[in-house]
Formats: structure tokens, C-alpha cells, sequence
């Protein structure tokens, strides 16, 4: 960013109440923003063998301004990475204006010109969307284009660059994708609804090697159907994607698919609903020698049920991009209030299972890759979880939350390397008991048992809620069975909020994980240290 | 000179907040979906004339699901004294979409859940993390907003809003 962009942005931070205040006088239009920061100090610590690197200070900001003037909005996000936290790339290093868009919003169109998020379908053919903890922001710089030509049909037209860093990619992006409502259409008096949909995706790199076969240009084509009624909910989505060779697919010319199916039942107390999904070579960027999360085209989060507890974390499930194939079930149940084992506020119950599975393959050799069976798995577990939980309010001061956990993680499949499949149960316990003005301690309990990898782990955390605004915690996972070194991962911290502003320090030692969120992982490095979280919006 | 600049543009940004006498007042023309796969825009919320809260929250977000739950409680007390209504807008993606509608269902929630699943209603209102909790008056402005929750914390919206229907 250039010297003059600084000084623009200053200058109309320093001035955007009077910039804009002129504007608020005569059309009421409105400024907003949200301001978010984390930095850390990091330690020596020979029991995790970090070394810190040479400037022990890193940090991450984001702020992002919005201004809305009737039908038209705009917006510009800064970010500065001085350095970058530990865990994110260093290609961040360094500060500038990553964003920057106009929008008009009309009822039957909508356009933006800049960087913008946008996702078609369920997203198994294109997602641009941000992620800050896992450092993924693969905005599209370009054009945006969404219609409503009728109340039954809809348009979203995408044109773009992926953001990289600070910079771009140098693939381009170019999509289409359609909705139309049935029962819109034909305009069915009932309470359903009845939608399908399209979608074209091409991304182009330049290709200057000298293989005549080679697809510089690559086209995916996906279709869907959905109906939902008050109490059931049916969709399904296939996406076909030409070959597409990648430094991350071994250049095999291999075409990909994927298919989900999903099926929901709810009513008032009872719900449950089954999803599969099976992944053949999905995984697509915009640069052929992308790494890591670098330039994600679609979105291929785990199918699996994401864990709150810390212990249901240390070996969490991602998608197998190249091919993997299972399913999960789940249900939610409230026992009714009033009832001998609802007791007066009802006990909620959650049941969920998760199974994946390689695919029934036959290696080709050469650039073919593999070719598969399609209804079949394979012979490897990728993964394995069941999980139940029971949640009860026994009293308006007292709730708890009682679980167990049984996992089957295949490490050397998910982490690489050569590991024995993880076989772990997992009980978890967490209370919540409510004092007078606003106080409460929450507690949670968790044991993880298995013969195999680190073995077995112990945690705890205790919470204290002083006030709405002050909270103190305290947190420990303790690696117990482990062999060779024990090690306490600790963190205890303090979070100050008020209203919209929230402030928080901890100090802790963190282990190597594999963060998820959402379902996309990212491998954190170890660390010690103190860490400062601030954020905003106003 | 880095460190200078992540200085000035702090200062900056609290000048800019300082200056800021007009806060986000109206919800913008930004599409969410129902729970039913219907698009609505969030600058049609409505709740005749009367307070609304908008929640943003995730299913795995532990918090959010014991804020809903304490409001879930109360709420017929709320809506009886006040007649105030519950949004919640969920901010999963395909990850949990599923089963936005199964555990709100399955924990008997009375509340309209909406889908920002592309997060861009989250986005124009500002919201950096969830639970985000908006409070609208009747003529549909933004007059309160928290984020974070802690139990118990409840009864500070509660007060907000009898603030609103007191007043009249």
C-alpha cells in the first residue's frame, strides 16, 4: 500500500464523521465498522521444545469500515500483520487495504465491484468466504452480479480474482448459478417449497508447458433439488468437475465428483436428520501449485459433528478431498417439561454418529490416477464417532451437561505418516451453577482413554463469571498416560466486555494441533506465551 | 515505522469512534433465508410496532446455544409483558447447516431462525463473533447490541427492552 493510501485512510478516519456527517444530514447515511486484534508475546519453553522465533511480538489486525447511503454501500477492510501470529503464513507479513467494494442493492438487482464473498449451492462447487482464525480469505476481487428478475427465479453471475495474501492469483474465476422455485412457478397454494438449481464454475491459469492435453481452462457443472416442508427437509446437490491437474493431485488428469444428500425431520422437541456425502479428486484451486489452505475454490468441510470440548478435539476429522465416502446421523430430543425425567425445565438429549470410509479404489498408474466403485467403500476407516449427550436444567441456578464419546481417528490417513488407527472414549461433564447479580462458575470435566498415540488425557476448566462484564477462567489438559514427556497445557485469562467491546488476555502453552473450524483445519505450531484479544464494532 | 503506523491508525479508528455520534441504526437490504429455503430481506423484519431482538449464533457455539436456551425460558413471560419476538440468525455454513433446523427443533426453541450462511447479513451488521445480540425498537433501529454472553445476562436485555415498552 502506498504512501498515499495511508494517508487517505487516516484522513477519512480522522474526518468520517464530518465527511460523512454531511452526508448523514441530508440522507441519513450511516457509518459503521468493526475492529478486531490479537497479538502475542511468545517464551522459551524446552517442555514443548519451542524455539521463539527472533521477534518474540506478533500480530493480526482487522479493521473493517462500511458505509451504507441508501441504496448504495461501500467498504474497505485494513489488515496489518506485524509480524504474523505463529501458525499463519509469513507470505502475510506486512499491512495494506485488503479490501475494498461498492454495492448497489435494488430489489430486483444487486451489484458489487471489489472484492466480495459469494457461494454457490451447498458450496461443493464455489465458496469465497473468510475465516480468520484459520487465515483463509479467498474473496474474489471482481464482479458480482445477483438478480431477481421474479419471485421465482434468481440469478447469481461471479467474475474474479482470488485474493492471496496481499496480492492476487493468477488464475481467474468466472461462475453461474440459477434457482428456480417450483412452487413459485406454478404458484401451488401449500406450505412447501420446491427448488432447483444450477451452477457453472471455470477457473483458467496460463499454461506454458509443453504438454498438448494439458487443460489450462477447467469447468465444473453441478445441479441440485430441494424441498422443505414445515417438518421435512430433502436436498441433494451433484457436482461434476473436468480434469484438473494439481500439484495437490499429483497432476493426475483425473476428473472429480460429489455428491450430498440430506434428509431432516423436525418438530416441536423432537429432530433428527441423516446427511452422506461422498468426495471423488474435489479438491480445486486457483493457482496449480497452491499449498495448505492456499486458494480454495470450493468448500469441502468435514461431514462429521463439530465438538465444543477440548478433549472431543485432539483428534478432529477433515475431509479426504481425494476421496472419501460415509455419512452422519443425529437426533434432538427434549424430553417434555413436566414429565417423571424431564423434570420441570425438560432434559435434552443429542445422539449422533459419524463413518467415513476410503473409496472402493483400482490404481491406474500413469496421470489416470485411480478409478473407483461408486455406491462401495473401501476397506480403510478414515473415521468413527459416537457421541451422546444429555443436557439438564435441574433448577433455575443449576444446569449440567453430561457426555461420552467413542472415536476411531485414522492418523496416518487425516495427519499423514505412519500411526495405527486412535481408538479413544471420551467422557465429558460440565455445570453451571447461577448465583444472585449476575455471578456463576461453570466447570467442565473431561477424560480422554486410549491405549494408543499419546494416550490417555485429563482436562479441566473453571469459569467465574463476576458480572456481565468480567469473567475469569483457568483451563488444563494434561497429557497423563503419555510415555515419555507429561505435559501440562495449560491457559488462564481474564475477558473484560462491554457491550461491543470485548477485551481479553490469557497466558498459556499450547500443544501442536490441528485446528478446525468449521471444518477446514489448519496445523498450529506449538507455543508459549501471553496473548491479547481486542475487538470492536461500532 | 510499521509500529507507528498500527499506532496511527489505532488512534485514528478511536478519533473515528469518538466522532461517531450516529450509531448503525436500521437493518440493511441484505438477503438471509428462511428456514423453509425462502429469501428474505433483513430490512423487512417487523414486529408491528413493537421491540425486536436479533441473536446471531452457530450450533457449535456454546454460548450462543446457552444464551437461546435461558431466553427460551423466559420467553413467553417476554412476549406476554412486551411483546417482543426473537430472530435468530445462524452463521453456519454447510459444516452444520443440518442441523440448524434439528437442534433448534430438538431443543424446542419458539424462536424464527433465519440462515446467513454466506454471513452477509453478520458482515454489513458488524458482528466480529458470536453470541451477537441486537435489540430494535419498535420503528425497527438498533438501540442496543452486546456481544458475548454470560448466564444471567439475560436479565440485562430484559431490562433494555422494558426500557422500550416502559417509555411509551
Amino acid at each position: 500500500m502506498n504512501k498515499f493510501g495511508i494517508v487517505m485512510l487516516y484522513s477519512i478516519l480522522l474526518f468520517s464523521n464530518q465527511i460523512f456527517g454531511q452526508f448523514n444530514a441530508l440522507e441519513k447515511g450511516v457509518f459503521s465498522g468493526s475492529f478486531e486484534s490479537i497479538s502475542q508475546w511468545y517464551q522459551d519453553d524446552n517442555k514443548i521444545i519451542v524455539s521463539v522465533p527472533q521477534d518474540k511480538w506478533a500480530t493480526n489486525n482487522y479493521l473493517s469500515l462500511h458505509y451504507t447511503f441508501g441504496k448504495f454501500y461501500a467498504g474497505l477492510q485494513y489488515e496489518a500483520y506485524m509480524p504474523p501470529l505463529l501458525g499463519y503464513s509469513r507470505k502475510f507479513d506486512g499491512s495494506g487495504v485488503a479490501h475494498k467494494f461498492f454495492s448497489y442493492r435494488g430489489d430486483f438487482m444487486e451489484i458489487t465491484v471489489g472484492d466480495f464473498y459469494e457461494q454457490f449451492g451447498s458450496g461443493l462447487i464455489f465458496r469465497a468466504y473468510e475465516n480468520r482464525q484459520l487465515g483463509i480469505d479467498n474473496a474474489l476481487n471482481g464482479v458480482n452480479i445477483r438478480l431477481k428478475p421474479s419471485d421465482f427465479f434468481s440469478l447469481k453471475l461471479v467474475y474474479g480474482k482470488q485474493r492471496k495474501y496481499f496480492e492476487e492469483s493468477n488464475g481467474i474465476l468466472r461462475g453461474l448459478d440459477g434457482d428456480l422455485d417450483i412452487i413459485k412457478l406454478f404458484k401451488i397454494q401449500k406450505n412447501i417449497g420446491l427448488q432447483i438449481g444450477a451452477s457453472l464454475l471455470s477457473h483458467y491459469e496460463l499454461y506454458t508447458g509443453a504438454d498438448p492435453l494439458f487443460p489450462p481452462t477447467v469447468n465444473s457443472y453441478s445441479g441440485r433439488l430441494d424441498f422443505n416442508s414445515t417438518r421435512l427437509t430433502l436436498s441433494s446437490e451433484y457436482v461434476f468437475k473436468e480434469s484438473d491437474p494439481l500439484d495437490l493431485n499429483y497432476f493426475w488428469y483425473k476428473t472429480g465428483n460429489a455428491l450430498l444428500l440430506n434428509a431432516a425431520y423436525a418438530s416441536n422437541g423432537l429432530a433428527m436428520n441423516l446427511s452422506l456425502r461422498r468426495l471423488e479428486n474435489m479438491d480445486s484451486r486457483s493457482e496449480r501449485t497452491a499449498t495448505d489452505t492456499e486458494l480454495m475454490i470450493n468448500f469441502l468441510p468435514a461431514n462429521t459433528k463439530q465438538h465444543k470440548y477440548s478433549l472431543a478435539n485432539i483428534y478432529p476429522y477433515s475431509a479426504q478431498v481425494m476421496g472419501e465416502i460415509g455419512g452422519q446421523y443425529s437426533v434432538f430430543y427434549k424430553i417434555p417439561t413436566g414429565s417423571l425425567l424431564g423434570g420441570k425445565y425438560g432434559t435434552k438429549l443429542n445422539f449422533n454418529y459419524s463413518v467415513y470410509y476410503g473409496l472402493d479404489t483400482t490404481f491406474l498408474g500413469g496421470t489416470q490416477g485411480f478409478e473407483s466403485k461408486y455406491f462401495a467403500y473401501g476397506e480403510e476407516l478414515y473415521y468413527q464417532d459416537i457421541n451422546f449427550e444429555l443436557d439438564k436444567k435441574w433448577s433455575k441456578a443449576f444446569k449440567t451437561v453430561l457426555g461420552y464419546m467413542n472415536q476411531r481417528y485414522n492418523k496416518a490417513q487425516v495427519d499423514g505418516g505412519d500411526y495405527p488407527i486412535v481408538n479413544s472414549d471420551i467422557v465429558f461433564f460440565d455445570f453451571l451453577v447461577k448465583f444472585p447479580k449476575n455471578r456463576s462458575i461453570r466447570t467442565e470435566i473431561q477424560h480422554l482413554s486410549t491405549k494408543d498415540d499419546l494416550k490417555s488425557w485429563v482436562a479441566a476448566l473453571i469459569e467465574l463469571n463476576i458480572n456481565p462484564s468480567w469473567t475469569i477462567y483457568a483451563a488444563d489438559m494434561y497429557n497423563y498416560g503419555n510415555a515419555g514427556e507429561k505435559v501440562h497445557y495449560y491457559n488462564v485469562g481474564t475477558s473484560f466486555v462491554k457491550n461491543v467491546h470485548r477485551i481479553e488476555i490469557s497466558y498459556s502453552r499450547q500443544r501442536e494441533s490441528l485446528m478446525c473450524v468449521g471444518g477446514v483445519c489448519r496445523q498450529v505450531p506449538a507455543f508459549k506465551g501471553l496473548t491479547l484479544n481486542i475487538s470492536s464494532s461500532f | 515505522m510499521k509500529k507507528v503506523r498500527i499506532i496511527l491508525l489505532v488512534v485514528s479508528v478511536l478519533i473515528a469512534l469518538g466522532n461517531q455520534s450516529e450509531a448503525q441504526t436500521v437493518l440493511p437490504n441484505v438477503m438471509v433465508e428462511s428456514i423453509t429455503g425462502q429469501e428474505v430481506s433483513a430490512m423487512n423484519f417487523f414486529n408491528d410496532g413493537k421491540p425486536m431482538i436479533i441473536s446471531f449464533w452457530a450450533t457449535w457455539c456454546k454460548p450462543c446455544i446457552l444464551e437461546l436456551d435461558a431466553i427460551s425460558d423466559e420467553y413467553d413471560e417476554w412476549r406476554e409483558e412486551t411483546g417482543v419476538i426473537l430472530l435468530a440468525v445462524s452463521i453456519d455454513d454447510e459444516r452444520s447447516l443440518a442441523s440448524v433446523k434439528t437442534l433448534s427443533a430438538g431443543r424446542d426453541w419458539p424462536f424464527t431462525i433465519y440462515l446467513d450462511k454466506n454471513q452477509d447479513l453478520k458482515r454489513a451488521l458488524n458482528v466480529v463473533n458470536v453470541p451477537h445480540t441486537f435489540l430494535l425498537n419498535g420503528k425497527g433501529e438498533i438501540v442496543w447490541q452486546h456481544n458475548s454472553y454470560v448466564p444471567g445476562a439475560e436479565q440485562e436485555l430484559y431490562e433494555e427492552i422494558l426500557k422500550l415498552t416502559e417509555n411509551k
